[in-house]
């Protein structure tokens, strides 16, 4: 590259188009982004405190390093990045630009001096058939080199009238590098779409539980409403032998309005999208066990079934009251399985007693109560974890990727290449003419260097009457 | 039997760069043929024992192809880097390469075999590698790495040549080296095939990330050090068309960017925690 300075163009415009800038850019990217990689990044201040001092963790917070890819000077040295970039490819692209707009189509001794490849030799008019002149002879056996993409131009020479003839392959390689900075603006464009209009959630989810909220992954956890209803109607993991998970599913069903519009088995890499949010399949837990009781009211004989969560209050069957299953025990006082239930009693007072599963008269009898109680089975109940994501700008970035990818392939893999052949009297004798031939590519050359060695075999062969 | 087979192949490469590097002391025709004939043997035995390694993931219901933990990616990436030489050894009849460059391979595969934190049998895939993802990330980004490996071993060629064509010395080993145009071109040659499958690696990586965990980028060390092996590729490829940055500072570039290659490959997993533990066990 040229340093152009002198042509007038202000230096801020240089110093932001220089390459050196560019080389000097990608290597604070490259050093600065190792930082983020041995810092942990966004956790939570105590798990900061662990490691460093509060002055050292009130430092780092300032200096952005807690959150460096998104603090204000790496997103400066993006933008830096950007903005060179966008003049370097613009002060370049009229250099690329001559070679669509206005080709070199004449094979001038100038130019031919430039070139990497030329070739020179001499043909007599006597192999040229006589009802032709020598320029259609020529175009015709061009012809049949490079599917005959030939281009001719005539030009008085210093000997005579001169024939050039230009050819070229893989123009459109010479764009490849502004498609991959194209690419780079359109990726940045998607993710600034992504992060401004899309969503990063996450919601828990107990079996058989609905919801309609979920909660933003950043340190606010703030509630978002779906405006639609997610339920996790089952749930279930397998195992290998070895204790490693197999795999994990949830079956999710989207309702509306009290319809269900959507239904599908998720897994980890297979998740389910509606209305422009995915929800995929991220973990799961345990969500706490499930009591089945059934309850005798003394007074009418009457027997109702309930269930209640572990450690929250349910209203009982009857309306008139709550209670809460406070405690499970897997073997209680040796006796097996246990639930520990708070109900309110007269007054502020509340009471509290055992139930045994291997008992079910224990509770009739203990406590002689209006009510009683008998436990039926515990059940551990998991709940799925799933991460909920709208991004409207996902398709801007795979656009660009596919413009990054497609750019690359052609700006190293296809080469762009030219020849040139010309044809002029010969200023010794009349009945010759000189011929020459150019050739050049901007890649692969020992490649070129080949089919150019072919290309004016082909023409000894074809202009001489050689076999 | 495919563990067994292996072994086999990590003492063939070995034997194979001990030829190449005997190749580069005498310069015979036919110590470098037999240089080739080994390696390439190496390389067709390798392949059949992957091949038999994805048969016997089948036999005990697993069924994955074999690219999903550390060994299976040394295996693969010693595969890989042993293909691109060959490639490149009969494109441009390089026999030279040779010695700088089955070391890698060679080291790769002792490491698999030998290393204790290297666990060598065929485990089942968890569930976030349960993807159809798995082999088009894994073979574009094993293929950048060894073109790199590969444009590691010409760079370190290249500034050992230059050196020496700049003090004007005469005869020596060196002397019958490729001239330094040569090896510039290479290297720009094999990091042109590095970077975009290196980019492809990153970008089905990626798509792959979006579908598994929602989010397609999420500075995670190892999408950041795969990325800052990006930016140091990209530093080269402007590199060499800078004044002032081409030849060694550039040849230089290449060699670190491929250190970068191996921290993000290994270091990330070994030292680093992240979402990208597969290749650690």
């Amino acid at each position: 590259m040229k340093n152009k300075n002198k042509s007038g163009s202000s230096p801020i415009i240089a110093f932001f188009c220089s390459l050196k800038l560019t080389i000097f850019l990608l290597i604070t990217l490259a050093a600065v982004s190792i930082i983020g990689t041995i810092i942990p990044q966004n956790e939570f201040k105590e798990q900061y405190l662990r490691f460093y001092q509060e002055s050292t963790y009130g430092i780092m917070k300032m200096l952005g390093v807690l959150d460096m890819y998104h603090s204000w000077w790496f997103r400066g040295i993006l933008i830096l990045f950007t903005i060179n970039l966008i003049v370097c490819s613009f002060k370049h692209f009229p250099r690329i630009w001559k070679f669509f707009k206005s080709p070199v189509t004449v094979l001038s001794d100038s130019f031919l001096a430039t070139l990497s490849l030329d070739w020179k030799s001499r043909i007599s008019a006597k192999n040229i058939a006589k009802d032709k002149s020598y320029g259609d002879f020529l175009a015709e056996k061009l012809s049949a080199f490079w599917s005959g993409s030939w281009l001719q131009t005539k030009k008085e020479g210093n000997f005579g009238e001169e024939l050039h003839f230009f050819a070229q392959r893989g123009l459109w390689s010479r764009m490849g590098v502004y498609l991959v900075h194209l690419s780079i603006i359109i990726i940045f464009i998607g993710g600034i779409v992504g992060s401004h209009f899309g969503l990063k959630a996450f919601v828990n989810i107990p079996e058989g539980d609905k919801t309609s909220i979920v909660y933003t992954r950043n340190d606010e956890r703030t509630p978002v409403d779906l405006g639609f209803t997610v339920e996790c109607q089952a749930f279930h993991v397998e195992f290998y032998d070895s204790g490693a998970p197999k795999e994990y599913t949830s079956d999710l069903v989207i309702l509306e309005d009290g319809k269900e519009k959507a239904r599908k088995r998720i897994e980890v890499n297979h998740p389910l999208s509606y209305h422009g949010y995915t929800f995929y399949q991220s973990s799961y837990g345990s969500a706490g066990g499930v009591v089945t009781l059934q309850m005798h009211d003394q007074k009418t004989g009457k027997v109702y079934p309930l269930s209640l969560s572990i450690g929250r209050q349910g209203t009982l069957p009857t309306g008139d009251g709550w209670i809460q299953a406070a405690q499970y025990e897997t073997n209680y006082m040796n006796l097996g399985p246990a639930v520990r239930l708070v109900m309110p009693a007269s007054g502020d007072r509340m009471i509290q007693f055992w139930i045994f599963k291997k008992y079910p008269g224990f509770d009739r009898q203990n406590r002689k109560g209006e009510r009683d109680f008998v436990l039926e089975d515990v059940s551990q109940r998991n709940y799925t974890g799933l991460q909920v994501t709208k991004d409207p700008g996902v398709w801007i970035v795979w656009f660009g990727c596919f413009i990054m990818v497609f750019g690359l392939f052609i700006a190293f893999f296809i080469s762009h290449r030219r020849l040139w052949v010309r044809l002029c009297p010969d200023p010794e004798k009349p009945e010759r003419y000189q011929l020459t031939a150019g050739g050049s590519a901007n890649k692969n050359k020992p490649g070129f260097e080949k089919e150019f060695e072919h290309f004016t075999s082909f023409l000894e062969e074809q202009l001489k009457g050689k076999k | 039997m495919n563990t067994h087979l292996f072994s086999i192949v990590t003492f063939i490469y070995l034997g194979g760069m001990v030829v190449y590097i005997c190749y580069l002391a005498f310069r015979n025709q036919w110590v470098s043929r037999v240089a080739t004939a080994i390696t390439l043997g190496g390389w067709l035995l390798q392949t059949f024992a992957i091949g038999l390694r994805w048969y016997e993931s089948y036999q005990l219901g697993m069924g994955h192809a074999p690219m999903s933990n550390l060994y299976e990616s040394l295996v693969f990436f010693s595969w890989t880097i042993i293909l691109l030489y060959l490639i490149i050894e009969y494109k441009y009849k390089l026999y030279l390469l040779g010695a700088f460059v089955t070391p890698f391979a060679a080291m790769g595969m002792a490491y698999a075999s030998i290393s204790s934190q290297v666990n060598e049998t065929i485990q089942p895939l968890v569930p976030a590698l349960q993807s159809n993802w798995l082999i088009s990330h894994v073979i574009t980004c094993f293929l950048g790495y060894a073109a790199f490996a590969v444009s590691c071993g010409v760079s370190i060629t290249y500034i050992l040549k230059k050196r020496h064509e700049d003090q004007h010395k005469k005869g020596g080993l060196l002397a019958s080296f490729p001239s330094s145009s040569v090896l510039d071109e290479l290297i720009y040659k094999t990091i042109a095939i590095g970077f975009p499958m290196l980019s492809i690696g990153i970008i089905t990586g990626a798509a792959w990330a979006n579908y598994a965990w929602g989010t397609y980028w999420s500075w995670d060390p190892k999408e950041t050090w795969s990325l800052i092996t990006w930016f140091i590729y990209a530093a080269f490829l402007h590199a060499r068309i800078t004044r002032g940055w081409r030849g060694i500072r550039a040849a230089t570039l290449s060699i670190i960017g491929f250190v970068a290659v191996i921290f993000t490959y290994l270091g990330v997993n070994l030292l680093l925690s992240g979402l990208h533990s597969y290749g650690s066990g």
